[in-house]
């Protein structure tokens, strides 16, 4: 082993160690993708020439490319996720800018109610039924 | 039945404002103008504006809300739609901070909801009388004709159009979740989807330089397309 083995697999080798012990805690699909990424990682880092070989069987050339095209697909999905997640999360706190701005309701001048800071009624939100 | 001065049933105006405070005064003014002899209630949600917007709304007869962060147009528009169904509305219309409506147009919205003749009136400019509307514009909004009546089957003239009138069942039954841009789309789509009577009603659209730069790009087709494909993934 070099000194990039020693330095990179026992992190990796803690890394899925500890993702399988999330996985064991929580049952997250996630932590099965992660722990699918690291054992790649340390299966390829353990034995260089074993992405040259399957790259000649996939007919891309060097095993650096193959790990390149990887490494590109692997940043699309994450990509991919990570818009999910902050769309989810942005949705989430549109639904809390909603409930802040429904319960501050105001009246402007000269309105009937001449309230200016009323207590309007409970506004129904989208998890409640109407 | 069209909109009486005697009809005492509550209609709502909703506005949806994000840094408007240059036009958004001269837009209320008319509008309370043309509406004074009416049952009719004026809320502005102010989205999170970094300018007066909030304060000017403040100097009118109307309700105030404000969304602590900018949160779009689509967020705006249900804020102040679930305000107004809280206040039991029995109509709602969504008019643009902008001045780009006409009030006068907002009796002949509200004819076939109040008269039970459709669920909802979308206003349309083609049907109507619409000063300056860019050759751009015009293709865009052909173009996005064209993809609604390829999605949700619904054969309209304008699908991007602001002035809408709703039927209380109908403003219960749309649920705007795109905030930003795409919510005009998505409001298509939940009428297919729902299967709720809608009218087209002509409407008087005025674009302005100031309006036309403060408003879409061309673009934004294209992130309004993405944002409704990441709706439909991410429910």
């Amino acid at each position: 082993m070099n000194l990039f083995q020693w330095l990179t697999l026992p992190c990796l080798t803690l890394l899925a160690a500890l993702e399988i012990r999330m996985y064991v805690r929580n049952h997250q699909g996630i932590h099965l993708v992660r722990e699918f990424v690291w054992l790649v990682a340390i299966i390829l880092i353990l034995f260089p020439k074993l992405t040259s070989r399957i790259a000649a069987i996939l007919g891309i050339g060097r095993g650096t490319d193959l790990v390149f095209y990887l490494f590109m697909l692997f940043t699309i999905v994450a990509m991919f996720h990570l818009y999910g997640r902050n769309y989810v999360l942005r949705r989430d706190l549109v639904e809390l800018a909603r409930r802040e701005a429904l319960l501050s309701a105001t009246t402007g001048r000269g309105h009937p109610s001449g309230n200016s800071d009323p207590s309007p009624p409970s506004p129904k939100m989208e998890n409640e039924s109407e | 039945m069209s909109l009486m001065p005697e009809d005492k049933r509550p209609i709502w105006i909703v506005i949806a404002a994000y840094n408007e405070a240059k036009r958004l005064g001269n837009t209320l003014q008319m509008l309370i103008n043309s509406v004074a002899e009416f049952s009719v209630t004026i809320v502005v949600v102010d989205d999170g504006s970094s300018d007066a917007t909030f304060d000017m709304a403040r100097t009118f007869p109307v309700w105030v809300l404000r969304h602590p962060i900018n949160c779009g147009q689509g967020a705006a528009l249900q804020t102040g739609i679930d305000f107004a169904v809280s206040q039991d509305a029995h109509a709602i219309v969504t008019f643009d901070a902008d001045g780009q409506h006409d009030p006068n147009d907002i009796r002949m919205m509200l004819e076939p909801v109040l008269s039970g003749k459709a669920d909802i009136a979308l206003g349309s400019r083609f049907l109507g009388r619409t000063a300056n509307v860019p050759w751009t514009r015009r293709l865009l909004l052909q173009a996005a004709i064209l993809f609604t009546r390829m999605t949700n089957g619904l054969k309209l003239t304008d699908t991007h159009n602001g002035f809408r009138a709703f039927s209380r069942r109908a403003a219960q039954t749309i649920r705007i979740r795109q905030p930003r841009m795409a919510h005009a789309s998505e409001i298509l789509d939940q009428i297919a989807k729902h299967r709720l009577s809608y009218v087209e009603v002509p409407v008087t659209i005025r674009y302005t330089a100031e309006t036309m730069a403060k408003g879409q790009s061309s673009w934004d087709a294209f992130r309004i397309t993405g944002h409704l494909l990441a709706g439909r993934f991410w429910r």
